[in-house]
């Protein structure tokens, strides 16, 4: 049993639970026991269940979804205008099953998991938090990807008359992101389509998003409706608007300076105490390779990772 | 006889306001201009600053000690126009928003860095958005401490030169406040406007506007 991230919805408290900080220490407690008893020994495990899971209400009110405004409570006051239904996902390129399927139709055929990790953004913030959703693998196989694949593209939604922000020229829409198939074939990465067991709020990206664990937030594109395989390094919205702070990898790394944003450590969004005077102290935590997740390191053996950032 | 009796009535509104502001005093101007200092805990308390309150206290701090030393480049304008003495509030102003800056700043190296220094070095050598705040921080250092009346009889006519440096450290401040964010943000370009804007007014012989 070496992955801890991988819980049964037995092992989640339920959804009430999670509104009450007091009760949260109790279940960072439990998390910690859970991990204790499956033998997991690791620093990173101990640390990451420290520290509390965030609440829904942080977590709906604290993100970055441009499309929506550059203020991080921008997405929650704008989000609304969003329509989720009906949502369909073009899928094309270098697989055997391409076309356009509806939301529903691909989640129906997937198994739901639940995964809590932490999102470590490239401002120098972090939070955890508990997803549910479908390893992207488990897709990829259905849809059957071709030999000369080498790449995964997606695509937010483009329509501006919901997503105010897709008529100014901040960034070249629609939102683009890409990876290597074999970070995507990953079982670290996952398609959220919902937290706290409950399905995705429109801020955080509904109906569907990527997570990518290890790497910089903006990488884990939201409100996705086009996914590619193809064979050539896909372009990233990030990495287009200012390529010297944005790599196509954008792996957390704490040793690869960014001009803007301290890496060498993280706030950990929610605070230590309890109640608003609680929030105001964010405890910076040293951040760690690949978020801590040592085991993509393979992934990336003989790059050179100040290069490929 | 019309538009007589119009000019009239502006010029009596006016020697009005100049006689209240006669009768304003200096702790006037630094009462209230700690009034956004009062609303910013006021919001901290009743839970307004959202999920993360240290990130909202230190920008409204910052963008609070811009704005003041906005107001205080618009005093010499905004007198000679009116012919409203307003010149000798300035010190008050340029004081608060100095003071304004060392909460920003205070928030900065013990909320938000947490004193941690291996980081606060970094910080203030190679990212140029803390760099640039910084020094329009350090320029304004010496302004505020020769702030005094002492100070401005010792120094004679050097005193003036000295304190052009806040043009200097405004156009500092205003870059910081642009380049802050992963894109450009509509608040910090008007504040850059407003600041560029003010500045060039120094350019034009402005004379005080007639039928005031």
């Amino acid at each position: 049993m070496k992955d801890i991230y991988k819980k049964t919805q037995n092992d989640i408290t339920p959804k009430h639970l999670f509104y009450n900080r007091r009760k949260i220490l109790k279940l960072g407690l439990a998390l910690t026991a859970y991990v204790a008893s499956n033998g997991i020994t690791s620093a990173f495990a101990q640390e990451m269940f420290d520290r509390k899971i965030n609440t829904l209400e942080e977590i709906t009110n604290y993100n970055n979804f441009y499309e929506f405004g550059i203020d991080k409570t921008d997405p929650a006051k704008h989000a609304h205008k969003l329509t989720i239904s009906p949502w369909s996902i073009e899928i094309s390129g270098l697989v055997d099953n391409p076309g356009i399927y509806d939301f529903s139709e691909i989640v129906r055929e997937m198994s739901i998991i639940q995964r809590t990790y932490s999102l470590r953004c490239v401002e120098g913030w972090s939070m955890l938090i508990p997803w549910n959703g479908f390893q992207l693998s488990e897709l990829l196989n259905k849809l059957g990807v071709r030999d000369e694949a080498r790449y995964v593209s997606f695509e937010t939604l483009y329509r501006p008359e919901e997503m105010h922000m897709q008529e100014t020229n901040i960034l070249n829409w629609p939102y683009r992101e890409g990876l290597r198939l074999d970070e995507a074939m990953h079982p670290l990465t996952i398609m959220a389509t919902g937290v706290y067991g409950e399905p995705l709020p429109k801020q955080n990206g509904a109906p569907l998003r990527l997570i990518v664990p290890w790497k910089y937030g903006f990488k884990s594109i939201k409100s996705i409706t086009k996914i590619s395989l193809q064979r050539e390094e896909p372009v990233s919205s990030w990495n287009q608007q200012n390529p010297a702070e944005y790599g196509f990898y954008s792996n957390v790394n704490p040793t690869v300076h960014h001009p803007r944003w301290s890496q060498a450590s993280e706030r950990y969004i929610g605070g230590e105490g309890e109640g608003y005077l609680g929030n105001l102290f964010t405890k910076r935590y040293d951040t760690k390779l690949f978020n801590g997740y040592e085991e993509v390191a393979p992934l990336y053996e003989g790059m050179d990772l100040s290069r490929y950032y | 006889m019309h538009k007589a009796t119009k000019t009239l009535n502006i010029r009596s509104l006016f020697d009005l306001v100049r006689a209240s502001v006669r009768r304003l005093r200096s702790w006037h101007i630094y009462v209230s201009l700690l009034v956004p200092l009062l609303f910013l805990t006021y919001d901290l308390l009743s839970g307004r600053l959202g999920v993360d309150p240290m990130r909202a206290i230190e920008k409204s701090l910052g963008v609070t000690a811009i704005y003041i030393l906005i107001l205080t480049l618009c005093i010499t304008p905004f007198s000679v126009l009116t012919g409203i003495n307003f010149i000798r509030f300035r010190r008050a102003f340029g004081l608060m928003s100095f003071f304004y800056i060392i909460l920003h700043f205070s928030t900065w190296l013990l909320l938000d860095m947490q004193l941690r220094w291996v980081e606060i070095a970094e910080s203030l050598t190679r990212k140029p958005f803390i760099v640039f705040g910084m020094m329009g921080f350090l320029l304004l250092i010496p302004l505020a401490a020769t702030s005094n009346n002492y100070s401005m009889k010792r120094l004679g006519k050097y005193w003036q030169k000295l304190h052009k440096l806040i043009y200097v450290a405004i156009i500092l401040g205003g870059i910081h406040y642009l380049m802050m964010e992963k894109t450009l943000q509509n608040d910090a370009i008007i504040t850059f406007i407003i600041i560029i804007a003010l500045i060039s007014l120094r350019f034009f012989k402005i004379r005080k506007i007639n039928w005031l």
